[in-house]
């Protein structure tokens, strides 16, 4: 233990001797384009992120689960992309601390920091949904050129037959039902051909044989009994 | 040449050992030495040597000299790497979290007015402090100690401790509370 007197001759002391190397001026330049980086790396992924939910909710239809009523909201809970959204807000929960640790926006509430990177995130989530970034990188994964991220986009289009909605051309048109079939020949197995019960109120004229449609509903005996079904267009 | 560097200020001579001067180093650790051993003792409430954690203190600001600005108060600077390791001195004595979850700093804080304590009112801190101040937590100790003892103001405390200067506020009205019901009860 060092009595109060030797503390500043003994850090003198190491000094002297060479033993407390001064860190210079680029090494904490250097630190700094580090966090830089690391921000911009996060930022870029909270952005990857966060327009992909958006992406998916609109290119793989769940949106239209919410026009269904009760059924459809528990559908589009169950459907909804939550891991990306997770992934999204982790990153800006890095990003916040990181900004918090390395620059002066302690002197600003959790809060207020956090709100400023959430709209920040969503802001350019939202922006790169305009463009055809990711609608390009499905179009790659649909073709099998897409090796990493292939998984993540191809399940986009998912008819999501387990969990009751199913997508596909129809195929005929009866009184009282009829027919679709989906076969995108990717590597999951949502491809069938389903005989479909439309919703009471629901005008069959309205559908002709190679519409697209989402159907939300129950499979039973090998028919589907539906409680929400959505045109599609060319398009989605 | 001492008598020359004791006139200038703590940021002068920290210009000086940024241009690697030891014996400018030399007197600002004179500077500090009783004030961060005060600080130490009293935030960590232990007789535990506190001498060492002093020294490390000295030695990081000699090595990260290059990363202070000049242009800001030297005080905060150096009292924020002294918080850094009395606290990581305090994890590995006791079982304190690695990470504290405040929720005062998440909330808005502008309403807040900044009342800066009179004589009076330190004077009577002063001995409520050396009755109770070691059955206060160790986030409200540490604020009480750095602006009733070490006198620092709201502005340089919540450059010490990196919070929201609303915070500070808050706590330091909390620890006092919670240091007259104390005192009160006994």
């Amino acid at each position: 233990m060092l009595k109060e007197p030797d503390i500043q001759k003994s850090v003198l002391d190491k000094i002297r001797a060479g033993g407390v190397p001064m860190h210079s001026r680029t090494y904490f330049i250097l630190r700094t384009v580090l966090v830089g980086l690391a921000g911009a790396v996060l930022l870029a992924g909270a952005f990857f992120a966060l327009s992909f939910v958006f992406f998916s909710i609109h290119e793989s239809g769940v949106r239209f689960l919410l026009e269904f009523g009760e059924q459809g909201l528990t559908a589009f809970i169950t459907l909804f992309p939550w891991t990306s959204l997770l992934v999204s807000l982790a990153f800006l929960v890095i990003l916040e601390l990181l900004v918090r640790q390395f620059t002066s926006a302690y002197r600003f509430s959790l809060l207020r920091i956090f709100l400023w990177v959430l709209v920040i995130g969503v802001a350019g989530g939202t922006l790169i949904g305009f463009t055809p970034f990711h609608a390009s990188l499905l179009s790659a994964a649909d073709n099998d050129r897409l090796p990493v991220l292939g998984p993540l986009y191809e399940q986009v289009h998912d008819s999501h037959i387990d969990r009751g909605v199913y997508r596909g051309n129809v195929v005929s048109v009866a009184e009282s039902y009829f027919i679709i079939s989906h076969n995108d020949t990717d590597r999951d197995s949502d491809e069938g051909v389903w005989n479909v019960v439309p919703p009471e109120g629901f005008d069959l004229g309205t559908l002709s044989v190679g519409n697209k449609v989402y159907v939300a509903g129950r499979l039973k005996h090998g028919v589907v009994y539906a409680y929400g079904i959505r045109p599609l267009s060319g398009d989605e | 040449m001492d008598q020359e560097l004791r006139q200038k200020t703590d940021e002068e001579l920290a210009r000086l050992v940024q241009g690697k001067n030891e014996t400018a180093f030399g007197v600002l650790m004179s500077r500090y030495q009783s004030k961060l051993l005060r600080y130490g003792r009293k935030f960590l409430s232990e007789t535990a040597p506190i001498e060492d954690v002093v020294q490390e203190v000295f030695i990081k600001a000699y090595q990260n000299i290059q990363s202070y600005d000049a242009a800001r108060p030297f005080s905060p600077w150096i009292y924020r790497i002294a918080h850094n390791l009395f606290v990581n001195a305090l994890r590995s004595k006791s079982r304190l979290p690695f990470i504290t979850v405040d929720l005062d700093m998440f909330a808005a804080h502008t309403a807040y007015e900044i009342d800066p304590a009179g004589d009076e009112e330190r004077e009577e801190m002063r001995g409520l402090i050396d009755r109770g101040l070691k059955e206060l937590s160790p986030i409200y100790r540490e604020v009480i100690v750095l602006y009733y003892i070490e006198q620092l103001s709201y502005q340089e405390i919540a450059d010490v401790l990196h919070i929201p200067v609303g915070t500070v506020g808050i706590r330091l009205s909390r620890a006092r509370e919670a240091l007259k019901k104390y005192v009160e009860g006994t």
